[in-house]
């Protein structure tokens, strides 16, 4: 019974695809920004305004051969985007907890404060490390949507699947965490 | 446990899909009879409970409908979410003060925090845009935690695009919604406001089939301030290819949002097609889409595109060029041409020689309706000329010339802004040439550091355009902005310009010191080669003079400009607008020393210069007409200065708007009602007088002084004592010495009346020996109140 539509596997960027490599980079600066300026004021999770960024790294890459697949590029961007939030959100979290030097440089921004909305990014990040385990398909929906803050299509797209399988997957992926997380994780500042 | 882990997922996966097909109720039914595993069936279970508890969780903006409802933003209170969006959330709001019922649409923006300052400024340029078919703008502040919010009129109808498919619109009824559509947008445009984000979802149309704009240049990009030109708030659909790659928008860019609406109204389709949504796909989806199929390729039937090929197909297409500058010049153009088409007459988007021909007539509309291009285009006419003078002068090594000709040609670019601002009067716009003006200046000022050789001319201007119009709170920073480069930009003509222009403008705004010490540096430099700087130097005396004046020596100010008189007409001829001024000015000093009868004439003969030089309506004749129904008022001759002032003052609210020399005006008007004894309708044109004072030009000047004063004698004579104190508290609050001396004078019996009836008679002694000193130094001047302060003295 878990016939799905088109296998997703050739849509999963490699972690060491050089073009996330590629990708990280662009969007560090903006995305840390971005989410200093815009992220979790609304409760709203990690999902942030990406829209643009993707679209101006996209604007600037599509020419080079790389990237002439859509939906490389796509899943590739909201892997990258993930990583980008996650090492921040660690960066910060960790100091808070007395857990030894932060990993990475602060950067000129200077000392960040750590908020609730890191935990959360960093338990998120964890629960979905172990249900790529049990299910690499609904682990990636919940990169996309979750991390990339793409639309139903968007993901459908870079996953190459339809709209209707991703949005049951978003719904189970999102039980799933749910449960995992424990109550708690979605109270407060969800 | 055969199952690995994995598989064994995918098999509580697969229950989870099946259980979550079947009605609620039956679930655990149908589990049991799918699933012998109870293990397993318990997972799915806590899993189908875990889908309903973690609704929104997650989700981009998953702030639970209820966290906002019942909550308090301003005098309004959150009753139910009515949308959602990419910037925000917008609630149905009712007030909340019980006073009187009323329905709001709150929108709840997703704006950064730090951004809400700027947000509010725009909030107040928006609150200006009053326009039956544009949703109003009621109200904008920030809530506790800094995230801004807007209150808007409550507009119930359904998208322009689905209006004209529901109603079965015709063709010629959907051109004549889309040409109004256009003209409002172009009468945003000429408010200096772009939309931005124009589509079906933004322009509803009621049930009476009025059509209403919503959300005008609420989805401007948010860090432009920050060098971040990204739009976050675009819809793809609509966006002009400038806005896909980040570049400058425009006018134009709303042309564009108008060309895909028109397709879509011609055809019932986008030109894209359908495209994904409003994210990245469909940015990706634009961003490789070629140019727009033609409407009449995307027409439903054959009839339907005989009808739209030509004329139609070619608006479209001109409205959709990629380049913004080959679009539709304006919104209003655009209008124009469906008009056209709809009268049958020829459109400017069909090319060829008729074509050029037709944009060139076409300019002529377009010239006229946006005051925003004029305006650049104005001030970028006047720099040119101005270097142009300056070539010219090396040249001819004639700087005089050169002053004049500068001088004329920001005089020309202001008596072109303010006719055109004039024909659109009917729109009551005075302040959009003002709007402008401070846009650019803002512009400016920012790119200055970078580049101030290239800038410098522009901030002059800008900063001499802001004191014409009387602006001077708005003048004095880019005055003085330039003079902190004053050695960067090694220009020392510019530089004692600019120091006699802030001299003139701190002058007004009641720092004569500054203005004597500035005017002096000026003058110093002129007189290096007074030769070359004849022209300026006679125009500086007129300030000299009423230094002098105002600190207490008519004789000397009088003698200034008398003897300037001979040497402006030998320098300018008799008929010249400097001759003119300085007439004006004499008229003033005559007027200032008590010498009423000559002080009328000469101000009757600068009269009939500014009507010789077709100027009458002028801001010069202006303050003649001012001085002259002044003179009437000292001469006694009442219902004269009355007739003068209130023709003046018509004149003046109708060019200008409000301005400190406005604020004069009216403080004047106030004062001759006073002398009519109409003291209520002086009290009110006093207490207008004094706010615009204060806002223009600062709460120490003495235009907000005397107007405090004529509002104490005012208060005073209508009994009204309990009210007298505010005024007098708000005038000696300030540095008063510098006032010139019949201000004191009136403040001092002001004062002393004050003080006697409230049983102060210690202060009232004070007060009235201030006056008796002054009306001691003051001479003919204070003659007027000879009869009040000998009141005063009885006993």
């Amino acid at each position: 019974m878990t016939s799905h539509d088109a296998t997703p596997a050739a849509a999963r960027p490699a972690l060491d695809d050089p073009g996330l490599r590629v990708l990280v980079d662009l969007f560090y600066g903006d995305l840390r920004r971005i989410a200093r300026r815009e992220r979790f004021r609304a409760g709203a999770g990690a999902t942030l305004c990406t829209t643009a960024l993707v679209n101006e790294a996209w604007l600037k890459l599509q020419r080079t051969p790389a990237w002439q697949d859509q939906r490389h590029f796509l899943a590739t961007a909201a892997l990258a985007i993930r990583q980008v939030l996650v090492s921040d959100a660690q960066a910060r979290f960790s100091f808070k907890r007395g857990q030894g030097e932060s990993p990475m440089s602060l950067g000129e921004e200077g000392m960040q404060v750590p908020d609730a909305a890191d935990e959360q990014i960093v338990q998120v990040n964890d629960a979905l490390e172990r249900l790529a385990a049990l299910s690499p398909r609904l682990a990636q929906v919940v990169e996309c949507r979750f991390f990339a803050g793409y639309s139903e299509s968007e993901t459908a797209q870079a996953m190459g699947l339809t709209d209707r399988t991703v949005r049951r997957d978003w719904v189970k992926a999102r039980a799933w965490l749910f449960r995992e997380l424990g109550e708690g994780a979605a109270d407060g500042h969800v | 446990m055969g199952m690995s882990e994995s598989a064994r997922f995918a098999r509580v996966e697969a229950l989870l899909d099946a259980a979550l097909e079947q009605p609620e109720g039956e679930r655990e039914a149908f589990l049991h009879l799918q699933e012998s595993d109870a293990a397993i069936r318990t997972e799915v279970l806590e899993l189908l409970r875990a889908v309903t508890a973690s609704e929104g969780f997650l989700e981009a903006s998953a702030v639970p409908a209820g966290e906002h409802e019942g909550r308090r933003v301003g005098a309004w209170k959150l009753v139910r979410r009515i949308g959602r969006g990419g910037m925000g959330e917008v609630w149905l709001g009712e007030r909340d003060d019980g006073r009187f019922e009323q329905q709001v649409a709150v929108k709840l923006l997703r704006h950064g925090v730090e951004d809400a300052p700027r947000f509010l400024r725009e909030a107040r340029l928006l609150a200006r845009l009053q326009h039956p078919d544009i949703a109003r703008l009621i109200d904008a502040g920030s809530l506790p935690d800094g995230a801004p919010y807007m209150v808007m009129e409550l507009v119930e109808g359904v998208p322009v695009s689905r209006h004209c498919r529901e109603r079965g619109l015709e063709l010629p009824a959907r051109l004549a919604l889309f040409a109004q559509i256009c003209e409002t947008v172009a009468f945003a445009h000429r408010h200096l406001i772009v939309h931005r984000d124009l589509k079906p979802d933004n322009i509803l149309v009621r049930a009476d089939g009025q059509p209403m704009l919503l959300d005008f240049g609420i989805a401007r990009p948010i860090d432009a301030a920050h060098g971040d030109t990204r739009d976050l708030h675009l819809t793809p659909q609509y966006a002009a290819p400038e806005q896909l790659s980040g570049g400058e928008q425009s006018t134009l860019t709303d042309v564009y949002a108008l060309g895909v609406l028109l397709h879509e109204l011609l055809t019932d389709r986008s030109p894209w097609g359908e495209l994904a949504g409003a994210g990245v796909l469909a940015l990706l989806q634009r961003a490789q889409a070629g140019p727009p199929p033609s409407p009449s390729s995307q027409a439903a039937s054959k009839t339907a595109a005989r009808k739209l090929r030509g004329d139609l197909d070619a608006i479209v297409h001109k409205a959709l060029r990629p380049e913004p500058a080959a679009r539709y010049e304006s919104a209003e153009a655009l209008a124009q041409d469906v008009r056209r088409h709809l009268e049958h007459a020829p459109v400017a988007a069909r090319g060829g020689a008729f074509g050029y021909r037709a944009r060139r007539f076409l300019r002529r509309y377009w010239l006229a309706a946006s005051v925003l291009l004029f305006v650049f285009v104005g001030l970028v006419g006047a720099l040119a000329a101005i270097s142009m003078a300056r070539q010219e002068a090396l040249r001819e090594r004639d700087i005089a010339q050169v002053e004049a000709r500068r001088s004329k040609a920001v005089r020309d670019y202001l008596a072109h802004m303010f006719r055109d601002a004039g024909q659109h009067a009917r729109d009551g716009e005075p302040l959009t040439a003002k709007q402008v003006l401070d846009q650019a200046a803002a512009r400016v000022q920012a790119s200055f550091a970078d580049d101030p050789a290239t800038d410098a001319q522009v901030l002059k201007a800008l900063g001499e355009l802001h004191f014409y119009l009387g602006d001077y709170s708005a003048a004095e920073p880019l005055l003085r902005h330039w003079l902190a480069f004053d050695a960067v930009i090694a220009d020392p003509v510019a530089g004692a310009d600019v120091r006699f222009t802030l001299a003139e403008t701190v002058h007004r705004m009641g720092n004569p010191d500054e203005a004597r010490a500035l005017l002096e540096q000026a003058q110093a430099f002129w007189n290096t080669d007074p030769e070359r700087h004849a022209d300026v130097l006679l125009t500086s005396r007129a300030l000299q003079a009423r230094l002098q004046r105002e600190a207490g020596d008519t004789a000397a100010a009088l003698e200034t400009l008398e003897a300037a008189l001979p040497q402006r007409v030998q320098h300018s001829g008799r008929e010249h607008f400097e001759t003119a001024v300085l007439a004006t000015n004499i008229g003033a000093a005559y007027v200032q020393a008590g010498r009423i009868d000559e002080g009328i004439a000469a101000s009757q003969e600068a009269m009939a210069l500014w009507r010789a030089l077709k100027l009458g309506s002028g801001n010069d004749a202006l303050n003649t007409l001012n001085n002259l129904a002044a003179a009437q008022f000292r001469k006694g001759d009442l219902a004269a200065a009355q007739s003068a002032f209130a023709e003046a003052l018509a004149l003046r609210r109708q060019l200008f708007g409000p301005s400190a020399a406005t604020a004069a005006l009216i403080g004047n008007y106030a004062r001759t009602l006073q002398g009519l004894k109409r003291y209520g309708d002086a009290l009110e044109y006093a207490g207008e007088a004094e706010a615009m004072a204060q806002r223009h030009a600062g709460s120490a000047s003495p235009l907000t002084q005397a107007a405090r004063i004529t509002r104490a004698e005012l208060l005073l004579v209508l009994q009204r004592h309990e009210d007298v104190g505010e005024p007098l508290a708000a005038f000696m609050a300030e540095d008063t010495s510098a006032l010139p001396a019949s201000l004191q004078l009136r403040a001092a019996l002001a004062r002393t009346e004050n003080h006697r009836h409230r049983g102060e008679a210690d202060a009232a002694r004070q007060a009235l020996a201030q006056a008796d000193a002054l009306f001691a130094t003051l001479g003919a001047e204070a003659e007027p109140f000879r009869a009040n302060l000998e009141a005063l003295r009885a006993p």
